[in-house]
């Protein structure tokens, strides 16, 4: 079979349903194709979201995936000491924590309400390419193998950014850019306060990564941890069963799912853009080094990806020069500030223990009266100038 | 390498980091081409430990 379209989207997570979903507004004729049965299984995420992405990409908040509020994160150091930031009762800012099952297919259903086709259980093992221009995707799914072309391919195929290399692009990730997550959703726990995010930082909880607990409900939460790939002694889950068994308040719970993934967080890829491809999220390692955290940048991209793919198509060139529109654009609202938490990344995860605990004592009585990594950065800095002193520039 | 399908939850951490694109995941399965040299990076950034290496000697 072959069949043609303008733009085709490998994946459909929050990146590539909300590019279909722009470019079929912008009047292109789209395809998104995913290799999942089930759109937003297995879940590979935390699944917190801050408001201001779904308003600004005009997503509505829908108790059915928006499932629970909060607005404090505590981060706790190794030795126990816990920094707090609170969002403001009135006019601050609310974080969601999703269910991505549900979250995921209503973004597919926005980019099918705005015309985009949609095929699941669809794998794309290849490109189609013509004297090095991608000019389509191999895909093989329920009906057999396909071929579909278009003028624009949109690779948001995830961590695994498959497409990227097919068409060229090194975007293999080395052990020192990988956090290896593993997380269970637990029933009957008890934690502090159902609206607050727990961080611990520790190198024997989760060695160059951190461990969360994202409330769901009064006795319900994620409970899950990355840990740096290179630095891991044991498997994840193995330290994510020791934390929950180490601790009273969580050992007597019950899990009632088990989630894992890979999270990139060595930086955006350099290229994002050659003649007819785009890539975009994960597949772009879109994604703030520091915390892990995708969902937003891997929309944002999503959004502007689409938008320039259609123009681009409607203008009959879909060369890398016409495309580079996308990464002009997703650089300046998001790739400085990504660049500036890799920096801080690549300092803060070759802290010892004690580094963390003296940071933490630093600035443990501060008063921050919103969520803000980069507001932590800089008190931390102000505080503790000597630990940090590499970042005072970048920041 | 050798993918323990029981342990395995799709998750494609080791796709992200295998050199040489050889690992497709799928709802169904892991497949791995024919020209894995065991180098070990997926069994390392596996999350669950499903992957083996086989050491060639």
């Amino acid at each position: 079979m072959n069949e043609k379209y303008d733009v085709a989207v490998v994946g459909a997570g929050p990146a590539g349903s909300i590019a279909a979903r722009a470019a079929a507004r912008s009047g292109a004729k789209v395809l998104l194709l995913d290799k999942r049965h089930e759109l937003g299984v297995p879940v590979q995420c935390g699944e917190a979201l801050g408001e201001d992405v779904l308003r600004e990409l005009r997503v509505k908040p829908d108790s059915r995936w928006a499932v629970h509020k909060v607005n404090v994160a505590k981060i706790v150091s190794p030795s126990g000491i816990a920094v707090y930031m609170s969002e403001k009762a009135a006019g601050g800012k609310i974080g969601y924590i999703l269910d991505r099952k549900i979250f995921d297919k209503h973004l597919a259903t926005l980019a099918a309400d705005a015309g985009s086709d949609i095929r699941v259980g669809t794998v794309v093992d290849g490109l189609l390419s013509d004297g090095g221009k991608v000019r389509g995707v191999r895909a093989r799914g329920p009906n057999g193998r396909t071929e579909v072309c278009a003028d624009v391919i949109i690779a948001a195929d995830g961590v695994m950014s498959r497409v990227a290399r097919w068409a060229g692009i090194n975007t293999v990730l080395k052990l020192d850019d990988l956090e290896s997550g593993a997380q269970f959703q637990m029933v009957g726990i008890e934690f502090e306060s159902p609206t607050t995010m727990e961080y611990y930082l520790s190198s024997k909880l989760a060695p160059g990564g951190y461990v969360w607990i994202f409330p769901k409900g009064k006795d319900m939460a994620n409970v899950g941890l990355g840990v740096l790939a290179s630095r891991a002694e044991h498997r994840p889950i193995d330290y994510l069963r020791n934390f929950v068994n180490s601790r009273p308040n969580l050992q007597k719970g019950r899990v009632i799912e088990i989630n894992a993934g890979g999270v990139p967080v060595g930086g955006p890829v350099k290229e994002t853009v050659r003649d007819g491809l785009i890539i975009v999220g994960d597949a772009a390692r879109h994604v703030n080094p520091l915390t892990g955290g995708g969902i937003d940048y891997a929309m944002r991209a999503g959004d502007i990806a689409g938008e320039v793919a259609a123009k681009a198509v409607a203008e009959g060139n879909t060369s890398k020069k016409r495309l580079s529109e996308y990464q002009r654009r997703w650089m300046k609202l998001f790739g400085k500030r990504l660049g500036k938490y890799l920096k801080a990344k690549n300092v803060i995860i070759n802290f010892s223990d004690a580094e963390l605990d003296e940071l933490a004592e630093a600035v443990q009585g501060v008063k921050f009266e919103r969520i803000s990594l980069s507001a932590l950065l800089r008190v931390l800095i102000k505080s503790h100038p000597k630990l940090l002193w590499k970042l005072r520039g970048p920041m | 390498m050798k993918v323990d399908a029981s342990t395995c939850m799709r998750c494609g951490a080791c796709a992200s980091v295998c050199p040489l694109n050889l690992i497709e995941v799928s709802d169904a399965q892991v497949k791995v081409g024919d020209k894995c040299t065991d180098c070990g990076a997926c069994a390392k950034a596996c999350p669950v430990g499903a992957i083996e290496i086989e050491r060639k000697i």
